[in-house]
């Protein structure tokens, strides 16, 4: 047998250096939970948070100037022309699909036009954006129903007098999208002649953008009493670029202010308040904002002391003269005088005050109304907000005063808020109009910070978010 | 598979599922070290969950020089050094005034071979049931490989305690040992 001896560290180097175990999953969840309270985790949206600052920029410049240029399809005008109606009167009343007997057909097909909601009138310009791509689509059963012989490829003099007669859609020969038309005759000037003359038109197509066309040319009020016009419409101008663009907009100019909390780091979170102007833009529901407010949030200013305390520890007698006493030279009269003694403290502390530190804010901010109840409606707005450090007031801590105190230094130690933000702010307003000029604005406000409160200090590794209320009066020009 | 560097790059940039990736790739083996510095497998999973806090805290100090699992271990040791840092020091102080008995012992305790067909459970067992002291020295000495004059100095403790303590968890490990293949 042998007797090799062994190094008891060799033994227990070899046997137990690189072993590995499995540790229970509550580890995890516990390293998991710690770190996202510290917020070591973040998410896409903070990792790119430069990337989506830009693009929400690029996002609201865009529609600011989708909304402030008009687009291209803006320019082409609608085409009126006034015609003599004495000159088509005799063609319309020949004509057997609009004559007498059918009046009452032409009625009910009128009476259940008017039911047509918004959301068919959407889905008929969607469709007619389909059909309009395929020109047989379009001629055929217009063709059909007027008994006209087809020829797409007419001259434009042709096709117009062709459809003083017969209602139909004129195409141009090169079949451009852009100038693609819809044509409607002259009728007479009857009371119920401009009933009868969008009956005519539901009844002779099928396709439902003839009733989109119509109303574009009634809320032109171009169908009056004693001047029926034909009008010739551009497909581009039925667009629902261009029907937003024709409604109407307004702007308003208020003051709000509310409360704000702001929730930062690990567990902290500071108070404060937001007030300013409110710059309000809003066209057929959708909405542009801006403004200028400031929002001052309060904070703990903490600086370090230190100095000298000088004190008291009791009393000493110190002999300032001394005789000998007449009366009996063996003793000594000693002239004495009590003296404080004293010993000095050298102290530091730490004093906390209240700070405050004021941000301007300009808000860049677009969004959309949501809901309408008669003078009640709700707008979702979001945009990124510019922040800017305007004003840090962090007072000095009252320094002990006392004839024993001697002051040395002073640290302010408070951590510095950041210079600049940029915050991305959602909110949802109530809007309430008590007058004809205006109007009640209440929002809760969410902010979600790309930059920490803090620079320079652990709690900077956190990207911090507010919640707050702001109540205004908003100014309808 | 993901490059550990590519994975710290993640953890750098807050992506939650890097610091996963990072714990399931070095827990087990951290949790070996643990083991050695603690008296059960709970308190060893405490040192293992702080150490990986920490090591998540600091992982932009790691700046990618040298190993990064010598990095990892060497928080894991300090953080284990830590926890028990109250028990050591009543354990240290109590042993300087033998100091100069254990200087003198031989440090090369010796055992048969063939006396220790014994796992590496029963091992890691004999670890953990040794007194703080003798363990943290003996774990600093033998496994990470220190001289007295570096544990002293961690330890805030002499270099003569330090032999001592390493002398004592021989004997005790011996004796253990003897124990158990008796």
């Amino acid at each position: 047998m042998t007797q090799e001896k062994m190094n008891i560290d060799k033994l227990f180097k070899d046997k137990l250096e690189g072993i590995s175990g499995i540790p229970s999953e509550k580890v995890w969840e516990q390293v998991n939970t710690s770190l996202a309270s510290q917020g070591m985790y973040h998410s896409f949206l903070a990792r790119n948070k430069k990337w989506a600052a830009l693009f929400v920029l690029l996002i609201i410049s865009a529609g600011t100037l989708w909304f402030v240029f008009d687009a291209p399809e803006a320019d082409k005008q609608t085409e009126i022309s006034t015609t003599n109606t004495s000159e088509i009167n005799s063609d319309i009343q020949n004509d057997d699909i609009i004559s007498p007997a059918n009046s009452n057909v032409q009625n009910d097909i009128f009476e259940s036009e008017q039911n047509i909601t918004p959301q068919v009138q959407e889905e008929a310009i969607d469709i007619f954006e389909e059909v309009q791509v395929t020109e047989p689509l379009i001629n055929e059963p217009l063709a059909n129903v007027h008994g006209i012989d087809a020829e797409p490829a007419k001259e434009q003099a042709d096709m117009e007098e062709t459809i003083i007669s017969t209602p139909a859609i004129a195409v141009t020969p090169e079949m451009e999208p852009a100038q693609e038309e819809i044509v409607f005759p002259e009728t007479e000037t009857k009371p119920q002649q401009r009933e009868d003359f969008q009956a005519y038109h539901m009844q002779n197509s099928v396709n439902p953008y003839f009733n989109l066309a119509f109303e574009y040319l009634d809320q032109q009020n171009l169908f009056t009493e004693n001047n029926v016009q034909t009008g010739v419409v551009q497909i581009s101008d039925l667009t629902p670029w261009k029907k937003f663009s024709q409604k109407p907009s307004y702007l308003c100019l208020g003051a709000s202010a509310g409360p704000e909390y702001i929730f930062y780091g690990t567990d902290n979170r500071n108070s404060g308040v937001a007030y300013g102007l409110d710059l309000y833009y809003n066209k057929s529901g959708l909405v542009l904002r801006s403004g200028a407010q400031m929002a001052r949030f309060g904070d703990q200013g903490q600086y370090d002391l230190n100095y000298q305390r000088v004190d008291s520890l009791g009393y000493m007698y110190t002999v300032e003269s001394f005789t000998i006493d007449p009366n009996n030279p063996d003793s000594v009269i000693f002239n004495m005088k009590i003296e404080g003694v004293y010993d000095s403290v050298n102290v530091s502390e730490q004093r906390y005050t209240d700070a405050y530190y004021t941000y301007l804010q300009i808000p860049f901010m677009a969004g959309y109304t949501v809901a309408a109840y008669g003078n009640l409606s709700f707008d979702i707005s979001a945009g990124p907000v510019v922040n800017f450090l305007v004003k840090e007031n962090n007072p000095r801590p009252v320094i002990p005063e006392g004839d024993n105190i001697f002051m040395g230094e002073m640290d302010n130690n408070s951590d510095p808020w950041i210079k600049t933000n940029i915050q991305l702010r959602a909110t949802i307003a109530m809007h309430y109009r008590f007058s004809r000029r205006m109007r009640l604005m209440v929002e809760p406000v969410y902010n979600y910070y790309l930059n920490p409160v803090y620079t320079g200090s652990i709690e900077a590794e956190s990207a911090p978010y507010s919640l707050g209320a702001r109540i205004g009066l908003l100014y309808k020009f | 598979m993901i490059s550990e560097k590519q994975i710290i790059e993640d953890c750098l940039k807050g992506k939650k599922r890097a610091f996963r990736q990072l714990y399931l790739r070095y827990s087990g083996v951290m949790l070996g070290v643990c083991m050695r510095y603690a008296r059960n497998t709970s308190e060893a999973e405490d040192i293992l969950q702080d150490g990986f806090v920490k090591v998540f805290q600091n992982i932009s100090s790691f700046g990618f020089k040298g190993s990064f699992e010598g990095w990892i271990k060497r928080i894991m040791i300090n953080t284990a050094l830590n926890h028990n840092r109250n028990n050591l020091k009543h354990y240290f102080h109590s042993d300087v005034d033998e100091v100069e008995e254990y200087t003198v012992i031989d440090s090369d305790v010796v055992i048969d071979k063939q006396e220790y067909p014994i796992s590496t459970d029963e091992l890691m067992k004999m670890i953990q049931a040794l007194p703080p002291g003798y363990k943290t020295v003996f774990n600093l000495y033998v496994f990470e490989g220190y001289s007295h004059k570096e544990i002293a100095d961690m330890l805030e403790i002499s270099e003569n305690t330090s032999k001592s303590q390493l002398s004592k968890a021989r004997k005790y490990l011996k004796n253990k040992i003897n124990k158990a293949t008796s």
